[in-house]
């Protein structure tokens, strides 16, 4: 008998947390490649809320790219809570972005900092306390959401204008969280925006959603009346699925007075049934992982993929067996641990794509500048390294160009005709 | 159409959160995605951009 999947279960089957956390890395290397070359950053630099919010500025065509603020605002100090609390005097000031985002029209929510002396402490307790609960709770639901929590910050109670907690994909790792009072409040709130924070990773380094996404129909939910755009409508209903499974382990833990907890499972059946309905605007992962969640067993969860591909179209490959290829000047990659590449091309903004087991074997072995291969001689290499048969390398190798060459990631040139 | 937390193509059991990940069964695995994907998350700027959890008195903007 098969356990029942849960959702760490689940995103382990798209990618283990420590894998998922490594591809991120390598995409905010290679940006970070593309705006300042030989700017190197350690993991913990690659992991910063406030790192990644200035390098998605700069994807997002906004600014160009400062890599000495990036090292300032990583100095900013933390203390450890099982996460690490932004405890900085200075907080304020360093999580200026953050704080504004999530903040309801006229509060200006203000961090609690080492500065506010017993009060900071008292709370710091409390989170780490609320940490320990979860990890004691659900372990591997601990362990596959906090891989993504960078950073913690609690918000003075008196200035945080009804937000109980909150995340934003513009500053990806960090958690903001009312004052608390409970240890549950602190677990429940960890939870909740770290499935927010899980669903930001997987947005980058899986296929969830494209721009399609921003045109599609709105979801508006029976509780509250609020609309919401296709991207919030799925990681609310990704977060309320966590906290569902979340609520089943328990017991007997008072819940905080704000707990979502008892109307999860309601909310995310009725957020799921609409996205099931609206599934053509996702991407092959996030509609897969809907499906699984929602307890598809129709045998068809694996088997659907609408090409997102180079302008949405599957290109024909038609490929000389006398071409060369090589990678274009401009494009820079990065290999992550798993071997998985993410390649950029330095436009304004950047290009950035994630490339398939073959698309990074064919850009990292058969298109190196001043080592141009014919497309013979991948066949033959890849035939022996893939242990498959030269027809099926052939026809793997051809795709893989092809698509590389539609997203003028490489180059190709044809000697026959040169001679 | 079954709902979160139940089991997943399989005969239904009691949940149990936090325990070792569960063998997946076969053939259910994650979708093969194409060649070459692009990343669109940083050009798409959505209003907001912040997944915001209000006390009921805010409730409109809660996710």
């Amino acid at each position: 008998m098969a356990a029942p999947a849960s959702t760490h279960a689940l995103h382990a089957a798209l990618s283990p947390a420590s894998e998922l956390v490594d591809d991120r890395r390598a995409l905010y290397r290679l940006a970070l490649e593309l705006f300042a070359p030989g700017f190197e950053l350690s993991d913990n630099l690659a992991d910063h809320p406030i790192v990644r919010y200035e390098i998605g500025r700069a994807l997002a065509g906004h600014d160009g790219l400062d890599p000495v603020r990036l090292k300032e605002v990583a100095a900013m100090s933390v203390r450890d809570a099982g996460v690490p609390v932004a405890a900085d005097p200075a907080a304020a000031e360093m999580l200026e972005a953050p704080l504004r985002i999530v903040a309801p029209a006229g509060v200006r929510p203000q961090p609690l900092t080492e500065a506010d002396g017993e009060r900071f402490e008292t709370v710091l307790l409390i989170v780490a306390e609320g940490v320990r609960l979860f990890r004691a709770l659900a372990p591997a639901m601990a362990d596959d959401l906090l891989a993504h929590v960078s950073m913690l910050a609690v918000m003075k109670k008196e200035t945080s204008g009804g937000v109980v907690s909150a995340s934003s994909r513009y500053v990806p790792g960090i958690v903001l969280i009312d004052e608390p009072s409970l240890p549950m409040e602190v677990a429940e709130a960890l939870v909740h925006e770290g499935a927010h924070e899980k669903f930001f990773d997987l947005a980058i380094t899986k296929e969830f959603l494209d721009a399609r996404a921003e045109d599609a129909d709105y979801f508006e939910n029976s509780w509250s009346g609020a609309r919401w755009p296709l991207e919030q409508t799925f990681a609310a209903w990704h977060a309320y699925s966590c906290l569902a499974q979340f609520f089943l382990s328990i017991g007997t833990e008072q819940l905080g007075p704000d707990s979502l907890l008892p109307n999860a499972k309601q909310r995310a059946a009725e957020i799921g049934e609409w996205l099931l309905a609206h599934e053509r605007d996702l991407q092959g992962h996030a509609r897969w992982l809907l499906h699984a969640l929602m307890g598809d067993t129709g045998g068809h969860v694996g088997g659907q993929v609408v090409p997102s591909g180079v302008d949405g179209v599957a290109p024909s490959p038609k490929i000389s067996q006398h071409w060369e290829f090589h990678v274009l000047p401009d494009v820079r990659y990065k290999c992550s641990a798993t071997g998985r590449v993410v390649a950029g091309r330095s436009t304004n903004p950047p290009e950035i794509y994630w490339l398939d087991e073959d698309a990074s074997w064919a850009l990292t072995n058969s298109c190196q500048v001043g080592k141009f291969a014919t497309f013979e001689r991948a066949v033959l290499r890849a035939t022996e390294e893939w242990q498959v048969g030269s027809a099926v390398a052939r026809h793997r190798l051809e795709n893989a160009l092809d698509w590389l060459l539609s997203a003028q990631l490489i180059g190709r040139t044809d000697p026959e005709k040169e001679l | 159409m079954t709902t979160p937390n139940q089991p997943f193509r399989g005969p239904q059991s009691s949940q149990t959160p936090g325990l070792p990940v569960p063998h997946l069964p076969g053939g259910a695995g994650p979708v093969i995605g194409t060649p070459v994907t692009p990343v669109d998350w940083f050009r798409r700027m959505p209003n907001g951009g912040g997944t915001v959890f209000l006390r009921p008195a805010q409730v409109e903007q809660n996710d």
